[in-house]
């Protein structure tokens, strides 16, 4: 390992240097944005924020909660100022606090840093708690002991600001605090060599196409046609980004000055497979187009994936033996029958699987689940043989009855009780404030014959707060 | 020139899936002395006040099988009583709040997805008895998928194929009569 | 219809049970049950309290209490075992059992497994008498093949001789059918009588939720994820024999089981009894006459042969009682442990009521002579009270260790164990668990924020947060866990654990009984104290260093008094705290007994009963002294007639009302409850009569009436008053001639006492004393004086520097010292972390290299090889950093040390003020100058804080002391003034104080009307709280 000494370490630096600025003749100038938030913010939200600073310089560093844009060439296009409202309200609409940020310019990115944090670069008055900004300007790395006991070793050598550690020679500090002192020395001098990496930005999925009105497209099956390529160059695109489609937005802008149709599609489960997703688009036009018909030729339509979602892995299964293959298909129409089902019904909560739960509430005992393959490993339920046997039909509006000596009335007649099981009495739940609170209800399972001599089993319960009887459910 | 249609796009739409072997023979009806075979394509009205009752003693003895439930407002089955009666719950699909106008639009899709040998819905989902021609689509819907579909309903309407009255016993038994044989014989 | 309960569980089974053992009596009484078995999970925990309340409540009714409790059974799936104790041997089995139960297991996990249970069942004497219930839990019921197995498992323990039942319990939740099937099944096969109980977790079904926030915290789930967890009816409550009745109505004989047990059940607690320890007592004697003859001795000891016939009557008079009461080798244990303690010269004293006695004081219990006192004796033992004596012997805090090793290891862990505390939910610690409970995002939140941010924020609904505070109120006073009572021991002839169970405490080494001093007192057991004291183990250090005994204290030093009337007192035990040193210029304690009253006075009592204003005025002859009675001038005699100790109001009673001592104890006792209830109950009657019977004014009458009522509870006992004074005094006496030694003592006693130590440290060097800095050359790990009566600041009070690698250099200094810097690296194993904070601290000063350099020349050396290489050279010499400047290296000490001996900080910052010409004017001014100001001046001056202090009493006014080099000054802030500028005293520590003088005499105070921040570059590391002490 050849110990390359530090003179000559500083010696190249300096030729290098020398070479790039005059090849590049340019200098660079960093603008910092700095949100102002100790604890990290929402990854999401910042790196589509980041994304959106594109439409000032195409050269972006992301560092945690801080944004370095390199605005040497659109430098004239903006002044601080503007940026910094155009940033405010961009920031304002990821969610961020506006009125935190802070902004400041410098040469070099540990510069420009230091520019935002202490208001100036005159080295002469930096206290040293500048040290560690200069070593960590993107601020990736948490403040601990070290860095704190490191401070109070500089208070006791009496060195308050960043030039005071000038006056001792730098060999000094390199042999005491090694590459540490050293990356502080590098980050002051050379700011602009160290290549710091960009940003690199997710291409939006949009796709676009035009044609000339007199191919007058006027309804869904036109449209189709003219919407298969798109969707075929978005799949392509996602398959390589390995996601899949959970939300499409279509505009379809009309030969006329009139404002563009946005039809938009969602889907419960993230589709990949093509076909299906032109199916169902060709079900959502189709409808879409009875409902209120084109009253003009549409010129261009462009599809956007609004939102996308993990790419299943069952669908990319090799399927090698004869079963699979059965059970890849059944999964496949599964799928397409429940977001087919989906987009039938009123709203897609009325399509599901149910699921028991322990909440001692009859109603509430049970939840909407949905699978999203037909069937599962059969999961064994526990649950249900902790209660006592519950009844077929669990009317969704439990009735009122009238006890009448030996009868119960209810709307349709009366009733002679046959005989009454003993009690199931369940009580509980008073923390439950949000959903109702306390109840206290005691279940009798009652044999009931109607006029006719039909004899059925009810479920009925007294109510012990209202006092009242109340028929549940039906054996 | 209009309408030119781009030659791939035909391609791949015309490409239908492989036709899949249909079920024929569903077992017997519970409770039927004598045993009356459950066929696929049949559509069976279930009356009388144990019909809930008999559809979920159907649905257990039907163990490996999925079936679906199409209801008008509600699921009245409870399915922790389901659960009880040891009925695998992720095996059945429930469809609630079906507008009665578009009973055959959700029918007919969940017939074709070939998932299910029982369908079980309400009687106001089925169109009234004029429309024979769209109860004879559901039927062949029904056996090329292999299902058959139950029609639980307060009142017969003698407008499908097999009727099927089903009483509970004192010891709570189901005793099932054949009311009438139906078109779908 | 009679019914008992024979399964009921307290909130003592930890986070199960919902309701307390007397709120669980008080619905038994009241809904007409004739008896309740308290079987708690895992131990007795509840029966004392329990026992009180039926002793409180029962009154007439026959109602028992049965005392029983709950094994789990450890492998057997959810199998646990309840037992109940029918007699006094079954009792102490049952007791030994549940000790094995929790043996080497984590706490709170006791359980035996069968067959260890049957063969402790079937081994231990009198465990054939238990009865016993087998509990199984639900699960049982749903499959056929699983009952089968329960009722196999259950084979082995039906097959034992004890008396067993089966309980069956209807909880009316739809199983009760399989409940009553299987308990029928088990009665037929093993021909064992059933009978009903109901598992009561809670004394009314309001409490369910209770019950539910209990067993989530329990679980760790939150409510909404418990599920069946939670109980589903409130069926687990104190039911009526009606309402049994009524359930059990198919088998009403199992109700009538419950009475037939209910009889057969004769044990209650009141036969437990246990004498002390006394097979160590030499043979011919019993423990009285052993008693009786080193009384004999003592008193030649103590007084020197001629003690006087008042003391030999006294001496007779408690032998007496204590033969008569059978306490003997009660004392003698005690004695035991200070001749123990003073044969390893470890300093200890008996305090509180003990001090009233003779006996204590001629067996060198206590330092306080009560018959030149005239202590009560009666307030220490009376045969009325029948209560045990309790002594608490102080021993030096760092030595306490070494006692408690020697209980345990004369008597044997099974005779000698430690009581109890119950760890109980205060508000704070319950907001956070029920927090969670109700799935609130508690985190690492602490308390006040959970309430401030957490309630208040919208996620949680009005009707949520205020359900919250509900519970949390509800769950005040809940039993948490058990931890250690500070110092209490019981010890007994045979092994406790025959009387109360014995399990292992949190600390490991310690074994704990499950009951706490309160349950000791109403069983009437033994408890002694065995406590720790700061200020012993600093006099004990004192004395050694200047070669004196505590008994060679001469008696009575002029110089020490006046000290104390100047209240330079700074230090000195008791009387240091900032109230107690305005009080001395005002008292100017003369005798003994004076400061026995100084140390008395300043308390929130006689405060608040107003005695303080009278007894000065008084003193001082501004007021006269008149007692309507001459038999009262004995008695308040010496106290200027106001009544400061209880003692005084005790004989008031003896002597004007016709009282018996005993009753005179009584009337102390109760006096304490009529404050709380309101109202007179008999013995205060009596003494009303008792007073107008002796011809005592209505008038006079009245204001004794008043006085006595005014502050019972609070007055301080003289004994106790008269032993701390000793330390008081001995501590003052030290400081007062051996300034340096008490200091060193001090400092290396730490932490203790009010002060911080650099306010220790500038008030000795006011007193000439020289305080040297650290230095590896001469410092040892704690402070020394040297021949010149000279402080060398001891190596402890470096930060991060680690005591074993330091003893180690120590060592290596003794046999060579270090020549030179890198001498000392080479041979001592310190780490680069001390071998810095040793840099920063100024060790290296006496080698010639400032902290700077020191420094400078640590930070070189590289981990690791920085012992060989590195060690020839410096690589790069000729570097030299600027000098540090004297405000640098007062900073730089109280960085690295905490305090500094170089100067007070003051100094420093007042040169610095005074450069600047704004500040230059009231710059000057001292706290010596204040002092000398006259009653009202406007002050202006600058100065540290050193003390915050906000008594509630003192309605939100608040103390501080200002500290600067000059010495100490009082300040008050009166409400709005520290409100204003309440969050500059907590963040700032220097500070400019504008407000007036207020001079009484000597004792002089500022009222302060403002208070500035002082701004300067010269910043103190010192954090305002460090140094501050806040109370």
């Amino acid at each position: 390992m050849i110990v390359e000494s530090h003179e000559n370490r500083v010696e190249r630096k300096a030729s290098v240097a020398r070479v790039d600025a005059d090849a590049q003749g340019s200098r660079q100038e960093w603008w910092c944005v700095d949100l102002g938030q100790a604890t990290p913010v929402n990854r999401d939200h910042f790196d589509l924020f980041t994304e959106s600073l594109f439409r000032f310089t195409p050269d972006l560093v992301q560092g945690r909660n801080r944004v370095f844009l390199e605005m040497s060439r659109t430098r004239n296009l903006f002044n601080l100022h503007t940026l910094a409202s155009r940033i405010g309200v961009l920031a304002g609409r990821y969610g961020f606090d506006s009125s935190v940020i802070r902004f400041g310019v410098g040469k070099t990115i540990p510069a420009a840093w230091v520019q935002t944090r202490w208001r100036n670069r005159e080295l002469s008055v930096l206290p040293m708690d500048a040290y560690f900004d200069f070593i960590d300007p993107l601020n990736f790395f948490e403040p601990d002991r070290a860095r704190r006991e490191r401070l109070s070793v500089f208070r006791t050598l009496g060195m308050k600001t960043i030039q005071s550690l000038f006056d001792v020679p730098k060999e000094a500090w390199l042999v005491r605090f090694g590459e540490e002192f050293d990356a502080f020395l590098e980050h002051l001098e050379h700011g602009e060599k160290i290549c710091w990496n960009r940003f690199v930005s997710k291409t939006p999925l949009v796709e676009k196409t035009r044609w000339n009105a007199e191919e007058y497209v006027i309804d869904a099956e036109g449209l189709i046609f003219r919407i298969k390529p798109l969707l075929d160059r978005l799949c392509e695109r996602l398959y390589s980004l390995h996601v899949s489609i959970r939300k499409i937005e279509l505009t379809l802008k009309l030969d006329r000055p009139v404002p563009d149709r946005k039809i938009t599609l969602g889907f419960t489960f993230p589709q990949t497979s093509r076909v299906l997703l032109l199916k169902l688009l060709r079900e959502k036009l189709s409808r879409e187009m009875e409902r209120n018909p084109l009253s003009d030729p549409v010129v261009e339509v462009e599809m956007a994936v609004l939102e996308t979602g993990k790419r299943e892995v069952t669908s990319t299964r090799f399927s090698f033996s004869e079963k699979d293959e059965q059970a890849e298909l059944e999964e496949e129409r599964w799928l397409e029958l429940i977001s087919f089902l989906g987009l039938k019904l009123k709203n897609r909560e009325d399509v599901f699987q149910a699921e028991t739960t322990e909440h001692l509430l009859p109603e509430k005992s049970w939840k909407r689940v949905l699978l999203s393959t037909p069937d599962p490993a059969l999961r064994l339920d526990r649950v249900s043989g902790l209660f006592p046997k519950r009844p077929v039909r669990l009317l969704s509006e439990a009735k009122t009855l009238r006890r009448m000596g030996g009868y119960l009335k209810l709307e349709e007649g009366l009733f002679k009780i046959c005989a009454i099981s003993e009690p199931e009495h369940l009580s509980g739940y008073e923390w439950d404030v949000d959903a109702g609170g306390a109840f206290d209800r005691t279940y009798y399972r009652v044999k009931v014959e109607d006029r006719d001599g039909g004899c059925q089993e009810w479920w009925v319960y007294k109510d012990e707060h209202l006092g009242k009887l109340k028929l549940h459910g039906v054996y | 020139m209009k309408n030119r249609v781009p030659l791939e796009a035909l391609k791949s739409l015309l490409q239908e899936q492989a036709p899949v072997r249909a079920r024929r023979d569903l077992g017997v009806l519970p409770g039927s002395e004598p045993p009356h075979p459950l066929r696929a394509g049949q559509i069976i009205e279930v009356l009388g006040e144990g019909r809930w009752g008999w559809c979920m003693r159907l649905l257990r003895e039907r163990e490996s099988s999925r079936a679906a439930w199409l209801s008008l407002d509600q699921a009245l089955l409870f399915p922790m009583a389901l659960a009880q009666e040891g009925i695998a719950l992720s095996r059945i699909l429930f469809l609630e709040r079906v507008p009665a106008l578009q009973g055959l639009d959700v029918l007919l899709p969940v017939l074709r997805s070939r998932l299910f040998e029982v369908v079980m819905m309400d009687q106001g989902l089925l169109p009234r008895m004029r429309q024979d021609a769209q109860i004879r689509k559901v039927q062949l819907t029904a056996e090329e998928a292999g299902a058959a579909v139950l029609v639980l309903s307060q009142f017969p309407t003698n407008s499908y194929g097999v009727q099927v009255r089903v009483e509970t016993g004192p010891g709570r038994e189901f005793r099932l009569e054949k009311v009438k044989g139906g078109t779908g014989e | 219809m009679e019914y008992t309960e024979l399964k009921s569980y307290s909130f003592y089974s930890f986070l199960r049970g919902a309701g307390s053992p007397r709120s669980l009596i008080e619905e038994a009484i009241k809904l007409g049950l004739s008896g309740l078995a308290l079987v708690d999970r895992g131990g007795v925990y509840g029966l004392p309290k329990a026992f009180h309340a039926v002793q409180e409540l029962a009154g007439a009714t026959n109602f028992k209490l049965l005392s029983g409790s709950e094994i789990p059974l450890l492998g057997a799936g959810k199998l646990s075992l309840s037992l109940i104790a029918p007699t006094r041997t079954a009792y102490g089995a049952m007791c030994r059992l549940l000790t094995l139960s929790h043996e080497g297991v984590p706490k709170g996990e006791g359980g035996l497994s069968m067959d260890r249970l049957v063969s402790c069942l079937q081994t231990i004497p009198g465990a054939d008498q238990i009865f016993l219930f087998p509990e199984w839990q639900e699960e049982w019921f749903f499959s056929r093949s699983a009952q089968g197995a329960v009722l196999d498992s259950l084979q082995s323990l039906f097959d034992l001789r004890n008396p067993k039942w089966i309980p069956l319990t209807r909880f009316r939740d739809g199983f009760d059918r399989e409940r009553e099937e299987f308990a029928l099944q088990a009665r037929d096969r093993f021909g064992v009588p059933c009978v009903a109980t109901q598992g009561v977790l809670f004394p009314s079904s309001e409490s369910q939720i209770l019950q539910d926030t209990l067993s989530s915290i329990r679980e760790g789930a939150p409510l909404s994820e418990m599920g069946l967890k939670l109980s589903r009816n409130a069926g687990r409550v104190l039911k009526s024999p009606r309402e049994m009745q009524d359930l059990f109505a198919e088998h009403p004989e199992m109700i009538s089981e419950t009475m037939r047990i209910r009889d057969a059940a004769t044990f209650s607690l009141s036969e437990l009894r246990y004498r002390y320890p006394s097979e160590w007592i030499p043979k011919p004697h019993t423990a009285q006459s052993y008693l009786e003859e080193l009384c004999k001795k003592g008193v030649k000891e103590r007084y020197r042969g001629n003690p006087g016939d008042s003391v030999l009557r006294q001496l007779q008079h408690e032998l007496r009682l204590i033969s008569e009461l059978r306490f003997a080798d009660y004392f003698l244990t005690v004695h035991d442990i200070v001749e123990f303690a003073r044969s390893r010269k470890i300093l200890c004293q008996g305090r509180g009521s003990a001090a009233n006695s003779v006996v204590c004081y001629v067996l060198g219990i206590t330092a306080i002579d009560p018959v030149r006192m005239n202590l009560l004796f009666e307030r220490f033992l009376s045969a009325e009270r029948g209560e045990p004596p309790d002594i608490d012997v102080d021993f030096e805090h760092e030595r306490r260790e070494e006692v408690i090793q020697y209980l345990y290891q004369k008597y044997g862990r099974d005779r000698a164990a430690m009581v109890s505390a119950v760890v109980t939910y205060r508000p704070r610690s319950a907001l956070r668990d029920v927090a969670k409970a109700f799935s609130l995002p508690v985190g690492t939140l602490s308390a006040r924020k959970v309430e401030k941010e957490l309630l208040l924020s919208d996620g949680v609904s009005e009707a949520r947060s205020s359900k919250i505070l509900e519970v949390v109120e509800a769950l005040e006073g809940f039993p948490r866990h058990l931890s250690i009572h500070s110092g209490g021991f019981t010890l007994s002839s045979e092994p406790v654990d025959t009387i109360v169970p014995i399990e292992p405490a949190t600390m490991e080494g310690r074994t704990i009984i499950q009951w706490d001093k309160y349950d000791l007192d109403i069983l009437g057991l033994l408890k002694i104290d065995v406590l720790a004291l700061g200020m012993l183990s600093a006099i004990r250090k004192n004395l050694d260093a200047v070669g004196l005994q505590l008994h060679e204290v001469p008696v009575e030093d002029p110089a020490t008094y006046a000290m104390m009337c100047r209240a330079d007192t700074i230090g000195v035990f008791q009387i240091e705290s900032r109230a107690q040193m305005s009080m001395l210029p005002r008292l100017r304690p003369r005798t003994f007994y004076d400061l026995v009253v100084e140390v008395a006075l300043v308390r929130p009592g006689p405060i608040v009963g107003n005695m303080v204003h009278p007894y000065l005025k008084r003193r001082r002859g501004l007021e006269r002294v008149e007692l309507p009675d001459p038999r009262l001038v004995p008695i308040l005699g010496r106290t200027y007639g106001v009544p400061i100790f209880q003692e005084q109001v005790m004989k008031m009673a003896v002597t004007l009302a016709g009282f018996t001592p005993g009753e005179a104890d009584q009337l102390r006792r109760a006096i304490g409850a009529w404050r709380s209830k309101g109202s007179m109950d008999e013995i205060g009657e009596k003494l009303r009569v008792g007073l107008k019977k002796e011809g005592i004014p209505d008038s006079f009458a009245a204001v004794i009436f008043e006085q006595i009522k005014g502050f019972s509870e609070y007055g301080f006992p003289e004994s106790h008053a008269a032993s701390f004074a000793l330390l008081t005094y001995v501590s003052a006496y030290l400081k007062c001639h051996h300034p340096a030694a008490f200091l060193c003592a001090l400092l290396n006693s730490q932490p203790m006492g009010f002060y911080s130590p650099h306010t220790l440290v500038d008030d000795a060097k006011r007193h000439g004393v020289k305080v040297l800095p650290v230095s590896i050359a001469d410092s040892d790990w704690d402070c020394t004086l040297n021949f010149k009566k000279e402080v060398r600041l001891g190596l402890r009070y470096i930060k991060g520097l680690k005591e074993e690698a330091a003893r180690k250099m120590l060592l290596e200094r003794k046999n060579r010292s270090f020549s030179g810097f890198h001498d000392f690296v080479t041979r001592t194993d310190f780490d680069l972390r001390s071998l810095r904070a040793l840099a920063m601290s100024g060790a290296f000063e006496v080698m010639g290299l400032s902290s700077r350099d020191a420094l400078f020349r640590v930070l070189s050396l590289h981990e690791g090889l920085f012992r060989t290489v590195q060690a020839q050279g410096e690589l790069f010499p000729g570097v030299s950093l600027p000098g540090l400047n004297a405000a640098e290296l007062v900073v730089q000490d109280y960085d690295s040390l905490g305090l500094s001996v170089r100067g007070h900080p003051m100094t420093y910052l007042r040169e610095n003020l005074l450069q600047n010409p704004k500040f230059r004017a009231r710059a000057r001014t001292t706290t010596f100058e204040v002092k000398r100001m006259r009653n009202g001046a406007y002050v202006v001056l600058p100065g540290l804080s050193v003390v915050l202090q906000r008594p509630p009493t003192a309605k939100g006014t608040a103390f501080a002391t200002l500290e600067d080099e000059q010495g100490v000054l009082d300040l008050i802030l009166h409400r709005d003034v520290f409100v204003r500028n309440k969050d500059v005293i907590r963040e700032e520590a220097f500070f400019w104080v504008k407000g007036v003088l207020q001079r009484d005499g000597d004792a002089t105070q500022v009222v302060v009307k403002a208070i500035e921040p002082i701004f300067s570059d010269f910043d103190i590391p010192i954090a305002p709280g460090a140094h501050a002490r806040r109370y």
